[in-house]
């Protein structure tokens, strides 16, 4: 079935018999393809056409109408406009970085490394997984405003790190490099620091690739730092201006000005995805797990 | 050359810890802490006043009222149970079959790879909220088709109902297998073609091969995959559970601890969904020596063996030092 490639049971070209294999990707593909054309129809309707009843999937008249007005809320805003992308950026960028190389070590550590306590650190993490994220908030808050983050930058980043998420998929994905691949590399003379370099990383990329995509998510979505722990207005970030607009300008204006918001938000994701989609999916291919 | 020297396996370990610190603090103060405290709160009445929390302890009194007292919670609990027994093999399976045919060599592969993953970046946005209200999320005029209408008053209500959720949020299945479909690509791809070369030899269908080859091998990742599943549908911010809980936490009535009492015992419920499905479907390995106690045996040999055979190194190392010395 799978990967019968290379013995040339499969054709290399289009042929026939594959029609069957279309027929169920191509309306699958449609239907989830579709609500990223609904985000850019949505943000391009006049004002008329976002009241339409029943409300229509494409827009007919596209227009620039709603993002003019975004804008010029935007340029009513106390603080300037780029201090929030400033913000949104380099929690964003930072906080990716970071958990990034967080959830390598551990990964690593305990899929590769022995020791006492591993498999119970492990089984705590993915039961966390499940607990629900609401119900933390108010502990939380009260954590943070002990440890003195409150109104400070660095709440955007540091409760965010330790992703249970993140942890689950890399570690998951380091059992199936074969003990035996580091084993050699260590009869070979090379250290933990150039094993895990060289060999751990790149052959678990597509899953740190995976824990880049939803690190970015969640930050770059995430206005709970910015509601709950920031009072200056200069230290939060675009994601929750964003929502300010969205919700408090609760005029006819406010729906044409959500949906604009909601494609400039989503930009940043898409362009992210696209850069790491492709080398989530080409190194999956090639990953040399056997 | 007297000196205690730290053992290799120690060293090992240490180190193992030293990579897991950095995760591990943070995830002590910014996850578990927080539950922990929840755990605590739910034995108590939490009333947000002027002056700060005031808590006092009220004992087994909100689990109490969880249970007897509240009149929605049990129900949205149950239901919340059939709907993610019913959602979790659509996922699994849906996101198996795109799987299997996205890893055989098809024109436009790349692009359909792209595609399915990419409700990944939208499921976690806020964007997901919008197309709910705007019902983009079911098939349109599925509910008015006449051969499903009628299919739907043959059957038992409580059928039908989960049924009818089913066609309801069907596309909303699909948006949750994006990972998945990427999980189970991977283990496809792992799979050794020889194995099928050596099936086909043997005289295998292709339907055999996928039971007998492809699901055996890819039967770790579906485990992975089944619990992904199960938390990314229950912990997913839309949820009806966690939307009451939500608006519970902030009510005067019933606050912080009442809410906490609910996350709790909704956490319980999902242990025991999650349970049930590693029952089900778990990892097993018997079925590569057919019997447990041969495979028992196997082990315990191979690993009295293993030890014998570190003794004998540390033995043989002791002694070459002992030499140069």
């Amino acid at each position: 079935m799978a990967s019968i490639q290379g013995k040339k049971m499969n054709p290399t070209r289009f042929h026939r018999s594959q029609i069957k294999f279309y027929l169920v990707l191509v309306p699958m593909a449609i239907l989830t393809g579709l609500p990223i054309v609904f985000i850019f129809s949505q943000a391009l309707k006049p004002l008329d056409e976002l009241y339409l009843y029943p409300p229509r999937f494409l827009v007919s008249h596209p227009s620039f109408s709603s993002f003019r007005k975004l804008f010029e809320a935007m340029n009513s805003s106390e603080v300037p406009i780029y201090r929030y992308f400033y913000n949104s950026f380099l929690s964003t960028f930072l906080t990716v970085v970071c958990t990034v190389f967080i959830t390598a070590f551990a990964g690593y550590a305990l899929s590769k490394k022995d020791f006492k306590a591993k498999n119970l650190i492990f089984s705590i993490n993915t039961t966390a997984l499940m607990f629900v994220g609401a119900a933390v908030r108010i502990p939380r808050y009260l954590i943070i405003y002990e440890i003195g983050l409150i109104d400070n930058f660095a709440v955007h980043i540091v409760p965010a790190l330790a992703m249970p998420v993140g942890l689950f998929l890399v570690k998951q994905f380091m059992d199936q490099i074969p003990n035996e691949l580091l084993e050699a590399a260590k009869i070979d003379g090379a250290t933990d620091w150039y094993t895990f370099l060289r060999i751990v990383v790149p052959l678990s990329r597509s899953s740190l690739a995976t824990v880049v995509i939803l690190t970015f998510q969640a930050a770059w979505n995430s206005v709970e730092a910015s509601e709950l722990y920031l009072n200056h207005d200069n230290l939060k970030t675009f994601a929750y201006y964003m929502s300010t607009l969205t919700t408090t300008g609760n005029d006819v204006a406010g729906i044409g000005m959500a949906a604009a918001a909601t494609l400039i938000m989503f930009i940043p994701n898409l362009v992210i995805f696209i850069f790491m989609q492709n080398n989530v999916m080409s190194t999956m291919a090639h990953s040399g797990i056997k | 050359m007297k000196t205690k020297r730290i053992t290799k396996t120690t060293r090992d370990a240490m180190r193992g810890w030293l990579c897991c610190l950095p995760w591990l603090a943070g995830f002590a103060i910014f996850t578990l802490y927080p539950i922990y405290s929840t755990f605590k709160m739910s034995f108590e009445s939490v009333v947000i006043s002027a002056e700060g929390l005031v808590r006092s302890s009220v004992g087994w009194d909100n689990y109490r009222r969880v249970f007897l007292a509240d009149v929605t919670f049990p129900g949205i609990l149950i239901d919340y149970v059939g709907s993610i027994i019913l959602e979790v093999p659509i996922v699994i399976v849906f996101s198996l079959i795109i799987a299997l045919i996205l890893s055989k060599d098809i024109k436009g592969k790349g692009f359909f790879r792209t595609l399915f993953f990419l409700p990944v970046i939208i499921i976690s946005g806020p964007i997901i909220q919008k197309f709910m209200d705007m019902g983009l999320m079911t098939i349109q005029g599925a509910q008015s088709n006449p051969v499903l209408l009628n299919i739907l008053e043959v059957l038992p209500e409580s059928v039908s109902g989960l049924l009818l959720k089913l066609v309801n949020s069907f596309v909303m299945i699909l948006w949750f297998s994006g990972v998945q479909i990427l999980l189970l690509l991977s283990a496809l791809q792992k799979i050794d073609g020889s194995m099928y070369e050596a099936a086909r030899i043997d005289g295998a269908s292709s339907w055999e091969c996928f039971w007998k080859v492809t699901l055996p091998n890819v039967r770790n990742m579906i485990v992975i995959c089944l619990i992904y599943t199960i938390v990314t549908i229950s912990t997913f911010d839309t949820n009806t559970v966690i939307t009451t809980i939500q608006t519970n936490m902030f009510q005067t009535s019933r606050g912080m601890g009442y809410a906490s009492a609910q996350a709790w015992v909704y956490f319980v419920v999902l242990l025991l969904v999650i349970g049930l499905f590693m029952l089900l479907y778990g990892p097993r390995n018997e079925h590569i020596y057919g019997n447990t106690k041969l495979a028992k045996l196997e082990l315990k040999r191979a690993k009295k063996l293993k030890k014998q055979q570190e003794k004998d190194l540390k033995r043989l190392y002791r002694e070459s030092r002992r030499y140069r010395e």
